[in-house]
C-alpha cells in the first residue's frame, strides 16, 4: 500500500519538511487529518514540553479515536490531540504538535499527556528544527500542511 | 555598583514593560551581590520551553556558585537563579552548539502554570528576589511576546 505523505511548509522561510503518515498504526487519525488538508495556521512554540511547536484548529464531526498513543517522542514526530480528551468541557478542537528535536516531554497541566502519534518527518528535519528554534525566539508564524505525493 | 542595591527595574522587550524587583539581601546575599555586580544588564530574553510562564535571560556563571535560599518549587512573581554547567540542554541550540559554557539562568515567573524544570528533570534554583510591582502588566505582555518575539531585557538599579 502506498504511504501517504504530507508537506510541512514554512512559507516565510521557504522551508519544506516531509512526513510520512503512520497509516498502519493510526489509520483513523491519518484519515481524519488527510481529509482536512490543507491546513494553514499560526504555529507557536511550546512553553512546557520542550522542543515542540503546535497549533490548534477547529474540529467538526466525529470524535476522533485515540490511536497509537504515547508520551514518548522522537525528533520529527507529529502528534494529534483532541481538546476534550484532556478537558471535558473544552470546545472540540484539534491540535497538531510537532516535536522537532529530541528534548521534549509532552506535558499538560496534570502531567504527561499522551497523544496519537500519526506521522514522522523523513526529509528536511534539520532545517525545519532550526527554524523552530528561531520561532521560539522570534515569535509565531504561518505553517501550511498539505498533501504530499504518495510514496 | 553597590552591594546594597535592594530594588531593580527590569524592562522587557520591544513593548518596554517594566517591573520592579526586590532582591533578597538577607536570604540570598551572595546571589544578590552577584546580580547587582553585573548591573546594568542588557541581554536577550526568552520564554522557557520547560517552565511555563517564565521569562529568562542568560548571565555569566557565578563563581563559586553558592547554595542559598534554594527551592524546587516556584510561585508567581519569583525571581530565580539556576546555575547550569557547560552543555546544558535547556539552552537554545545555537548557543549550545557554540559552546556557551557554564552560565546562570535568571528567571522571572509571571504566571500560574509554572515549575522549575529542565531536560534533566526537576531543577533547584536560588530564590533571589520577588517582583513587587508590574507583575500583571508583565503577564499580559509576555503572552504577546510569545507570538511576536521577545527582544531584549534591561536591568538597572532603581533610582
Amino acid at each position: 500500500m502506498p504511504r501517504r505523505t504530507i508537506d510541512l511548509i514554512l512559507p516565510k522561510r521557504n522551508i519544506v519538511a516531509r512526513a510520512r503518515m503512520l497509516e498502519t498504526e493510526a489509520p483513523r487519525t491519518c484519515e481524519f487529518i488527510w481529509e482536512r488538508l490543507p491546513i494553514e495556521s499560526q504555529i507557536i512554540h511550546a512553553w512546557y514540553s520542550g522542543c515542540e511547536v503546535y497549533f490548534h484548529f477547529p474540529w467538526r464531526g466525529v470524535t476522533p479515536p485515540k490511536e497509537n498513543t504515547t508520551i514518548c517522542t522522537d525528533a520529527g514526530d507529529l502528534f494529534f490531540y483532541y481538546a476534550p480528551w484532556y478537558r471535558a468541557d473544552a470546545e472540540p478542537s484539534g491540535e497538531i504538535a510537532i516535536y522537532y528535536d529530541r528534548d521534549a516531554i509532552p506535558m499538560g497541566t496534570a502531567g504527561p499527556m499522551a497523544g496519537s502519534l500519526f506521522a514522522e518527518i523523513f526529509s528536511g528535519r534539520a532545517k525545519f528544527a532550526r527554524a523552530c528554534e528561531s520561532i521560539w525566539t522570534e515569535g509565531s508564524e504561518t505553517l501550511l500542511i498539505r498533501r504530499g505525493a504518495n510514496r | 555598583m553597590s552591594s546594597q542595591i535592594r530594588y531593580c527595574i527590569c524592562t522587557f522587550g520591544r513593548q518596554g514593560v517594566a517591573v520592579e524587583v526586590e532582591l533578597f539581601l538577607d536570604k540570598a546575599p551572595s546571589s544578590s551581590r552577584f546580580l547587582t555586580s553585573l548591573l546594568p544588564i542588557e541581554a536577550d530574553i526568552f520564554n522557557s520551553k520547560w517552565n511555563g510562564a517564565e521569562l529568562f535571560t542568560v548571565l555569566p556563571p557565578m563563581n563559586p556558585s553558592v547554595v542559598e535560599n534554594q527551592s524546587e518549587s516556584v510561585r508567581r512573581g519569583d525571581v530565580v537563579m539556576f546555575h547550569w554547567p557547560t552543555g546544558h540542554r535547556g539552552m537554545p541550540n545555537r548557543p549550545r552548539a557554540g559552546a556557551i559554557g557554564a552560565h546562570t539562568e535568571l528567571g522571572f515567573y509571571y504566571g500560574e502554570l509554572i515549575r522549575a524544570y529542565s531536560p534533566a528533570g526537576p531543577a533547584t534554583g536560588t530564590l533571589v528576589g520577588q517582583i513587587v510591582q508590574g507583575l500583571d502588566d508583565l503577564a499580559e505582555v509576555a503572552q504577546t511576546m510569545r507570538r511576536a518575539g521577545f527582544g531584549r531585557l534591561k536591568i538597572v538599579p532603581r533610582p
